[in-house]
């Protein structure tokens, strides 16, 4: 059951979020030069969640790694997209390229693990009742 | 049994990922209602980037028409006065002026067009919010916009309260007054403007324009009534001119005064 916490973290995250924003109204002049950075944090959170969640399951997780990296990625994007936006090459790109590799990569991984896991049990299964 | 004793050597790792899962739910919620209310405005991605462009290409262009407009109208000053030389061309100069005339704004004029009416809010800022008093108050700048924005969709002679409203036209905040034309006017103004009507109402209608910002505070202060025919009067104002002068009447004067000293 603790598997669905990130989960309903997620959703109550969301709903949360839709009130708050939607309540405070913002000027589209600044939104508009703000939203790109906030679509970056939330491809960083997005990263670090499944990163998160791929250390726990192989048992190498630890708390300082997690919110540094967290904190770390999301600078160094919103580092990267500011400079690209300075020196007028899209950066930022290579931030979205950089951690969209790395949520598919992580996906992967929990997706391999949990299918091994469940093709074991029904091994084991399989062996108890053959004994 | 196996899998409760996984789960509870899981749990460590639960919980900071459940955090940081809320905060990406924050995040995804705002980048969503961000990017969806940008969208809204046509102000995000390649298209607008796209529109941006073209819209610099148009600038140039319009520049570019403008320096051809400039001498052509040099040219027609040039036939103009020649014209008047050769004499008994009087009709054509009496075309001329009175077409010039209602450029200027020194003739009465009509035509289909919008009527915009302007009036200060009878309902006033809610009470928590008395410092946004001001933006219920129709002022000069309010003013100053919407004929802005009228002549930017191609207004061709616009009137507030009687005032015709030419090139040499000031709009000033005097007490609780505006003044046009040196004239005092105050709530409600009615904005009377010649042009195409949809044009004219699509300009201030623009999304986050100057209905828009009317109507963010008390949508009775701005209405738009379009007109299939109406009359907007002439300018009465000065039309003196104590230091301009006309480039080609005064070349030809020096021209002509030279002339005589050669004789």
């Amino acid at each position: 059951m603790t598997g669905l916490l990130p989960a309903f973290g997620a959703v109550t995250g969301f709903v949360i979020g839709l009130l708050i924003f939607g309540f405070i109204r913002v000027p589209s002049e600044v939104s508009s030069s703000y939203a790109p950075y906030l679509s970056l944090a939330t491809l960083a959170a997005l990263d670090t969640t499944l990163g998160g969640i791929r250390a726990g399951i192989d048992g190498l997780f630890q708390d300082d790694v997690f919110v540094t990296g967290f904190v770390l990625n999301t600078m160094l994007a919103a580092g990267l997209a500011f400079l690209g936006d300075k020196i007028g090459v899209d950066l930022f790109l290579a931030a979205v390229v950089a951690l969209g590799t790395r949520v598919f990569l992580n996906l992967s991984l929990i997706r391999r693990h949990y299918l091994i896991r469940a093709s074991e049990r029904k091994r084991k299964l399989r062996e108890q009742r053959d004994a | 049994m196996n899998n409760n004793s996984q789960d509870s050597r899981l749990q460590p790792w639960v919980w900071p990922v459940t955090l940081l899962s809320f905060v990406l739910g924050l995040l995804m919620a705002g980048s969503i209602t961000t990017v969806s209310g940008l969208r809204r405005t046509g102000a995000t991605g390649r298209v607008g980037t796209a529109i941006a462009s073209q819209t610099e290409e148009q600038a140039r262009a319009t520049k570019e028409q403008g320096i051809q407009i400039q001498n052509l109208q040099k040219d027609k000053t040039k036939l103009e006065n020649s014209l008047a030389e050769n004499g008994g061309q009087a009709k054509t100069l009496n075309d001329e002026l009175q077409k010039v005339k209602v450029t200027a704004g020194l003739a009465e004029v009509k035509g289909p067009g919008i009527i915009l009416t302007l009036q200060d809010s009878k309902k006033g800022p809610a009470s928590n919010r008395q410092y946004e008093a001001d933006n219920f108050i129709i002022h000069d700048v309010t003013l100053m916009r919407a004929l802005n924005e009228l002549n930017a969709s191609g207004a061709e002679a616009i009137s507030i309260n009687g005032q015709r409203f030419v090139g040499r036209t000031a709009i000033r905040c005097v007490g609780p007054t505006a003044q046009v034309n040196g004239v005092p006017l105050a709530s409600p103004y009615y904005v009377r403007v010649i042009g195409d009507p949809d044009t004219l109402a699509g300009g201030l209608s623009i999304p986050e324009g100057f209905m828009d910002f009317m109507r963010s505070y008390d949508p009775e202060m701005a209405k738009i009534e379009k007109k299939k025919d109406l009359i907007v009067p002439a300018y009465t104002g000065t039309t003196e001119l104590r230091y301009a002068r006309h480039t080609a009447t005064v070349e030809k004067k020096q021209k002509r005064i030279k002339d005589a000293g050669n004789e």
